[in-house]
């Protein structure tokens, strides 16, 4: 079984959960506690500095000493703004260089700018980020990604948020088999089912936000995710049956008492 | 002396360091970053850093995202 390595550290969850769209932090500490994740990401803004000087922090609900912290570039459309973020996310984080590099084309469909992506990357990378990039399910700029030397590339499902789940299977099977990195589709998951079958094709991880904090129940659905990423995982290394046209009987066609051919 | 922070306008009767603005602001984090015109400013300076008239300061931490 290949371990799930990322920036040299073994995990046991190949589920990355986000931290946007909860109710509250306590809600977002519960969903990612019955997730099992153990990578989580955050998004980095303006710090709210109004009448509530006493709001909580996330990150005193998510301690970066028990979680991995993986912040995004997300809201970036160029690569000079991503970059930004990623050196005031390390400041954050203390020194810490794993970042989530997303850098978006358009508000409608928040699909990435490829052409942004890769010079954000090649920044990145000689900066000594270890980059986990957003991108297209296209094969070719994902093996670019790799080659640039992000460590783990993160071709999107489906738009951010859709929950159309895989839309284009056979592209991410294709990014997966010529990756030498891991490859975790980011975005487009709606249910536990579309988790399974990322996970059945081959992929290392999955990573998602909307389907469970929007879920009527996130915690419920955090549940579910944790399940469906470990049974699509499973059923990818048991390695399943052919597809056939026609049926095939389980029990013994012969010695059948009621039919002797 | 006038300043900028997280867009707002501060106007200050005396010169004031980053780190005084940030007891003043109530910020106590340690998981935040302060840029001065889009220059970040590492933890350990804010005793020593100066703002001047006209610095726009940010004032950036982590947030819920995907």
């Amino acid at each position: 079984m290949n371990k799930f390595i990322i920036n040299n550290q073994i995990y046991n969850s190949r589920l990355i959960v986000g931290t946007g769209k909860y109710k509250s932090f306590d809600e977002t500490k519960l969903a990612i506690e019955a997730s099992g994740a153990e990578i989580v990401t955050v998004a980095i803004r303006r710090m709210n500095l109004g009448q509530n000087k006493d709001s909580p922090n996330l990150l005193e609900f998510i301690d970066p000493n028990k979680y991995t912290i993986l912040p995004n570039t997300a809201g970036c459309y160029n690569a000079k703004d991503a970059v930004r973020t990623c050196n005031i996310a390390a400041e954050i984080l203390n020194g810490e260089k794993l970042v989530k590099l997303e850098v978006l084309g358009d508000k409608k469909t928040l699909y990435p700018n490829s052409i942004e992506t890769l010079k954000a990357a090649e920044i990145l990378v000689k900066d000594g980020f270890k980059v986990m990039v957003y991108t297209t399910d296209d094969p070719l700029i994902a093996k670019e990604l790799e080659n640039i030397g992000c460590i783990s590339v993160m071709p999107l499902a489906s738009p951010i948020g859709s929950g159309l789940g895989l839309q284009n299977k056979y592209n991410i099977l294709s990014i997966v088999e010529n990756a030498n990195v891991p490859i975790i589709v980011d975005a487009g998951v709606g249910t536990a089912s579309d988790a399974s079958i990322i996970m059945e094709l081959g992929c290392d991880g999955v990573l998602m936000n909307t389907a469970i904090a929007c879920a009527k129940d996130p915690i419920l659905m955090a549940s579910a995710m944790k399940k469906s990423v470990e049974a699509g995982y499973e059923a990818f290394r048991a390695g399943r049956i052919p597809k056939k046209r026609y049926a095939s009987a389980s029990s013994p066609v012969e010695d059948n008492i009621c039919n002797d051919e | 002396m006038k300043i900028t922070v997280n867009q707002k306008l501060l106007v200050l009767d005396d010169k004031i360091s980053l780190e005084c603005l940030l007891v003043n602001l109530a910020v106590t984090t340690k998981y935040m970053a302060v840029e001065v015109n889009e220059i970040i400013i590492p933890k350990s300076e804010y005793t020593k850093y100066q703002l001047k008239n006209g610095d726009v300061v940010e004032v950036i931490n982590a947030v819920g995202g995907g």
